[in-house]
This record gives structure tokens, C-alpha cells and sequence, in this order.
């Protein structure tokens, strides 16, 4: 299977990226950072389809992530969804006012998870 | 024997007849004597001829002389006359005049302040006078000391209740109808870093020169008046809280109008107090809370996602035996996550939630409650008697919330098959709501404590259900909330039922009187600075 979609995956804790990888991998190419400036230079040089963002990374976190890229004009395309274990209400806002189109609260449901990836990356 | 005044003037006048007679008699007798020698003149007259001339002459002037002597007596007469009246008018001086100046000088001391006492001489009316007037004073005397007395008290109460306002530990700043402040005690001093003499006589919207947030202390945040109802008092806030910027300061304060005897306003009484501290606490505990949330879920993330991985057969095939091992692990990351689901929730409900109240048919929260999905995998039929209910003005989401923690819990707690029935009546202004089951029911001991947090029954039984022991706590702090009350009754054995009552109409105010010490209520700067974190 050719994969032609490109995700990036911001995430710190490596169990995670690794039950990602095993839910994700065989249907698009992943490109995983561990800390939010590595995800910000991914972002513009990899430009991927889609950005899998966790909110406390090393560095900068990934609210901050999220809002230089969408001022960013070469980069403000990128789809963005935030995977993250703060799930207060003001969390959950936060990260969709500064522009990501989903907020996915840890933990979640493999299956779920994929749908919710799926349907993101395929919106046009 | 005494002679009155009247008597004195009598006699005083009949003086002045006697006199008067006595002189007259005086001046008759004079007169008859110079008539007699008038004639004793002409027969020395008639017996010396020969001067005839000369004795004219002489008649003439012995007429002169006689008039001379008439003008003489009458000038005696009139002196006699006035020197009479002299020594009349003196004596009534003596009589009347004096002892009313005595009196006169008396009620001019008395007007001074002072209390004299007058000395008595006669005991005519004027003795009277005298003695009525240091009776008069004598009381005067008497009701000064009195009055000195209870200004004394008055004075010490006044002093001691300064006393205490001085020595509070909490701010108190007194405003009067225009709002100028005219009480502001050391504590407040102490708040706002402002002296006290500065602060009085000021308006209270003034203290917004010392970096206070103007909102919180408007005066007609206080409580509004109603001039349609002759200005009296329709809307009291009691409770708020605002930040002093520059002192990086957060006070809590607690208001109360003053009016007077015909209710209207007349001031405002403010009681501040430095909570700083606890706010700092709360918010380190919250965000402890919120730290160890987040902790607890990246861990459970990994568990439960792979254990989904193997159930699901996407690592390889699995036996019997391991799917029920791995449904285990789902199990039981699932109750982990529900207790810190509900950690989380009773930290934001102790810290102050804000309700997002609208009008709502209740029905939808019990048709949206998850717990009807949980009932009916163990076969529990949840029934509901609603008829006839109006909206109500409630937090949705909590109080869906609330029907879910009562409707798990009587699932938890039933046989399978059974039922959970749950019935509504209108009680005045509220609504009351029984949540009745079946289930195996609650020890008389352990009845007046299911509410507290953490709590669980020691019965084997009820601990084989599992629970955190928190959603009681949370079904109860949800419902204080909307000023509405819980209770409790079961039989072991029987069945439990669970009563809870919501006013019809959601009342902000009631919050801030009911919670007096609570953070909740409805002018919480810092909670209004915070999203709903539920």
C-alpha cells in the first residue's frame, strides 16, 4: 500500500508514539519529534498533512506549537489535532481557538482514534 | 406671722395715705396759724394812726411775708411727698425687687450650667418662688447626673464597640447613604495600605485611586434600590471578591446594606478579608490536581490503548483466556480513569464552579444519562413518572451528571431484572425527585455518611461494587449548588431511595447568603477569570 499521506507526530512519551505507530502506521507515513521546536522546524521543512500535537512537550508546549504555525504563512495550511491528557474544558478550548480542528483526549479508543484521524485527514 | 406681698403693698400703701393725711395736717396747720397772725397785725395797726403811711407800707409787706410763708410750706410738703415715695419705693425694692433678682441671677446660672441654690428670706411668694426654684434646680441637678451617667455608658459601649471594630481581624469599612466612607479600621488599613484618615470622609469609588478594581466595589454593587417601592431596598449581593493590582492583593468581601427605621438605605457595612493566601492554596491544589490528572492518563493512555491493540487481534490472535484478561485491564483502567474523572470533578466543584443554568425539561436529563445504557446491560429497567413537570432552570450537564451517579449507583447496587423507578412532584417552589431502588440498601450507620467524600460501607457486599466513594459527595455539591437539598433513606435489604429537591427557579443571590463562608457565588472575580473546567 503506497502511503501518500504524511503525519506528524509531536509526542514525548514513547509507549504513546509507539501504540500510534501501531494504530497509524500501516496507513500513512509518520514522521515523529519529541519536543514542540523540533515539531515547528518538522512543520515547515516536511510540511505534512497533518500534525498529531501533545500539549506538554518538552520546550515549547503544544498550544505555543500550534499558534506559530498558524501565523506562519507557510504553514498555516497544516491540518493540527491536539492529543493530550489535559482534558479540562478551558484545555479543550484553548486548543481549538488557536486552530487545531480536533482535540482528542488521552486515553482513547484505538478504533475511535483512527476514525477521528482518518476523518481529519481526509477533510477538504 | 409672715405678711404676704399683697399684704406688704397694702400696708405700704396705707403708709403712703398716712403720710400723705399727716402732711396735709401739717400744712393746714401752718396755714391756720398765719391767718391768726394776720389779724393779731391789723389791731397793732388800728392803735398807730400816726404812721398811717409807714403802716401800709407794713401791711404790704406782711402780705408778702404771708405769701412767702405759703410757698414755703407747700415746698416742705412736696419735699415731705417725695421724700415719702423715696423711702416707699426703696422699701418695695427691698421687698420685691431683690429676691427677684436673686432669681433672676439664679435661672441666668442655670442657664450657664450651673446649679445654684438661693438663699431664702421670706416665706411670702417670693420665699415660694425661691424655694420652687432650687427645687427646679435641685432636679436639674439630679438629671444632669443621670444624664452624665448614661452618656458615661453610652460613651463606654461606644468606645468599646470602636474597640472592637478597631481590633477585628478582618477589614471593616462603613460607608453612609452617599457612600463616604466613615468607618475604616486598621485591618482595612491594612488591606488597601491606605491610612485610615485618608480613607474617611472619602467616597468609596475613591479607593479606585489605590489600584482597587472599581467593579467590585461599586456602591451599587452593593444591592439595588427600588425607588417605585419608596426607595427601598429590592437586591442585596453580599459576597464578592476583587484584586488590589499593585498589591497583588485578593480580598474577599461581604456587604450588607443599613437602612433605617423605615427600611430605606441609609449605608453599607463591608467586611474584608486578606484570602491571598488560601486562593494561592486553592489554586496550587487545583493545580496539583489537574498536574496529577494529567500524570495518571499518560500512563492509563498506553495501558488501555494496547490492551484494545490485543482485543481487538490487531498484535496477533488471542485465546479465551487472554481476551478476559485483557477485558480486565479495560475494566479496570476504566474504573481508574472514572476515579480521577470524579478526583477532578469534586476539585472543581470545591473550588467554585459557575453553573451554566437554563431553562430545562428534566426528562432530557435522564434520557441523556449514560446510566440508562448501564441499567439496561444488566437488565434494570429505569422508570420514570414526570407528568406534568414544568421547566425548571438548571445546569443541564450537572444535573445530568447527578442523575447519572444515582442511577449507576442504584444499577451497582440491584439484582439483575430489577427496577429503579424515579418520580417528580411539585413542593411549593421546587421540585422533588425520588431516585428508588430495590437494591440490597444501606446500614442505619452508614446512612449519615454516604455523602462524605471517599466514603464506603464496610459491608463486603457494597465493596465488591467498587467506587470510588465520590459520587455522593459529587450528586450532593451539585445540588447544594442549585440551592436545592439531598437526603438519604434505606432499609438493608430493602432498597434505598434517594431525595433531592431543585427550586424551579435558579436564584443567584441565594448562593451568596446560603454559602456565607463558600467560594461559590456570583460575583467571583476569580472564578469569573477561569473557564468552566468541567
Amino acid at each position: 500500500m503506497v502511503k501518500t499521506l504524511k503525519i506528524l507526530i509531536a509526542e514525548d512519551e514513547e509507549n504513546i508514539v509507539n501504540l500510534i505507530r501501531l494504530i497509524l502506521g500501516d496507513k500513512y507515513e509518520l514522521v515523529v519529534v519529541n519536543d514542540g521546536e523540533e515539531a515547528i522546524k518538522l512543520a515547515e521543512n516536511l510540511k505534512p498533512d497533518l500534525i498529531i500535537l501533545d500539549v506538554m512537550m518538552p520546550k515549547i508546549n503544544g498550544f505555543q506549537v500550534c499558534e506559530t504555525l498558524k501565523k506562519d504563512k507557510r504553514t498555516n495550511q497544516i491540518k493540527i489535532i491536539f492529543l493530550s491528557a489535559k482534558v479540562m474544558k478551558n484545555d479543550v478550548s484553548k486548543g481549538l481557538s488557536c486552530g487545531a480542528i480536533d482535540y482528542i483526549k488521552k486515553p482513547f479508543e484505538p478504533e475511535e482514534f483512527e476514525r477521528r484521524i482518518k476523518s481529519a485527514i481526509e477533510l477538504r | 406671722m409672715a405678711l404676704s406681698v399683697k399684704n406688704k403693698l397694702l400696708a405700704m400703701i396705707m403708709f403712703l395715705v398716712a403720710m400723705a393725711v399727716f402732711l396735709f395736717g401739717v400744712y393746714l396747720l401752718y396755714f391756720f396759724n398765719i391767718t391768726q397772725f394776720n389779724a393779731t397785725g391789723n389791731i397793732v395797726l388800728e392803735t398807730s394812726q400816726e404812721n398811717t403811711n409807714d403802716n401800709n407800707n407794713n401791711l404790704k409787706n406782711i402780705n408778702s411775708i404771708n405769701n412767702n410763708i405759703g410757698l414755703e410750706n407747700l415746698i416742705i410738703v412736696g419735699l415731705g411727698i417725695i421724700v415719702s415715695l423715696a423711702l416707699v419705693g426703696l422699701a418695695l425694692i427691698q421687698i420685691m425687687i431683690r429676691p427677684l433678682d436673686k432669681v433672676i441671677i439664679g435661672t441666668q446660672l442655670v442657664a450657664k450650667g450651673e446649679f445654684p441654690q438661693i438663699e431664702k428670706t421670706s416665706n411670702d411668694e417670693f420665699g415660694r418662688l425661691v424655694t420652687s426654684f432650687n427645687q427646679m434646680v435641685d432636679k436639674l441637678k439630679e438629671g444632669e447626673k443621670e444624664e452624665k451617667k448614661a452618656k458615661g455608658i453610652a460613651t463606654k459601649e461606644k468606645t468599646k464597640s470602636e474597640l472592637i471594630i478597631e481590633s477585628m481581624a478582618e477589614g471593616v469599612i462603613v460607608t453612609n447613604k452617599e457612600h463616604k466612607i466613615s468607618v475604616f479600621n486598621k485591618a482595612a488599613e491594612n488591606i488597601f495600605n491606605i491610612e485610615q484618615k485618608k480613607a474617611l470622609g472619602r467616597h468609596i469609588l475613591q479607593l479606585n485611586k489605590y489600584g482597587i478594581n472599581n467593579i467590585y466595589l461599586d456602591p451599587k454593587k452593593i444591592c439595588e434600590i427600588d425607588e417605585s417601592v419608596d426607595g427601598k431596598i429590592s437586591k442585596v449581593y453580599k459576597n464578592i471578591e476583587f484584586k488590589i493590582k499593585h498589591l497583588d492583593k485578593i480580598v474577599g468581601a461581604t456587604i450588607s446594606p443599613l437602612t433605617d427605621e423605615k427600611d430605606k438605605f441609609c449605608g453599607s457595612v463591608c467586611v474584608l478579608r486578606d484570602i491571598t493566601n488560601t486562593k494561592r492554596t486553592d489554586n496550587m491544589k487545583s493545580e496539583f490536581i489537574s498536574t496529577v490528572s494529567h500524570e495518571l492518563r499518560t500512563p492509563l493512555t498506553s495501558i488501555k490503548g494496547y490492551a484494545s491493540l490485543l482485543n481487538l487481534e490487531k498484535l496477533g490472535n488471542i485465546n479465551y483466556q487472554q481476551s478476559n484478561a485483557i477485558k480486565v485491564i479495560n475494566q479496570e483502567s476504566d474504573r481508574l480513569m472514572a476515579i480521577i474523572d470524579q478526583l477532578l470533578d469534586i476539585s472543581k466543584l470545591e473550588e467554585g464552579y459557575k453553573l451554566n443554568i437554563q431553562k430545562t425539561k428534566i426528562g432530557e436529563c435522564i434520557d441523556n444519562s449514560p446510566a440508562l445504557e448501564t441499567a439496561k446491560k444488566k437488565n434494570i429497567s429505569v422508570q420514570k413518572n414526570l407528568q406534568n413537570l414544568p421547566e425548571i432552570e438548571i445546569d443541564k450537564n450537572r444535573i445530568t451528571d447527578v442523575f447519572t451517579n444515582l442511577i449507576c449507583n442504584a444499577v451497582k447496587y440491584s439484582k439483575e431484572g430489577s427496577s429503579i423507578r424515579i418520580t417528580a412532584k411539585k413542593r411549593n417552589k421546587n421540585i422533588q425527585f425520588d431516585v428508588i431502588d430495590k437494591g440490597i440498601g444501606i446500614k442505619k450507620d452508614d446512612l449519615n455518611k454516604v455523602f462524605e467524600k471517599f466514603y464506603q460501607a464496610e459491608d463486603p457486599m457494597i465493596r465488591q461494587q467498587g467506587g470510588s466513594g465520590l459520587g455522593l459527595s459529587i450528586v450532593k455539591k451539585i445540588i447544594e449548588l442549585h440551592n436545592g437539598t439531598i437526603n438519604i433513606q434505606s432499609e438493608f435489604g430493602y432498597g434505598t431511595t434517594i431525595s433531592f429537591t431543585l427550586p424551579l427557579k435558579f436564584n443567584n443571590n441565594k448562593i451568596n447568603d446560603d454559602n456565607k463562608n463558600s467560594k461559590y457565588n456570583n460575583y467571583n472575580y476569580i472564578n469569573n477569570q477561569r473557564d468552566n473546567k468541567l
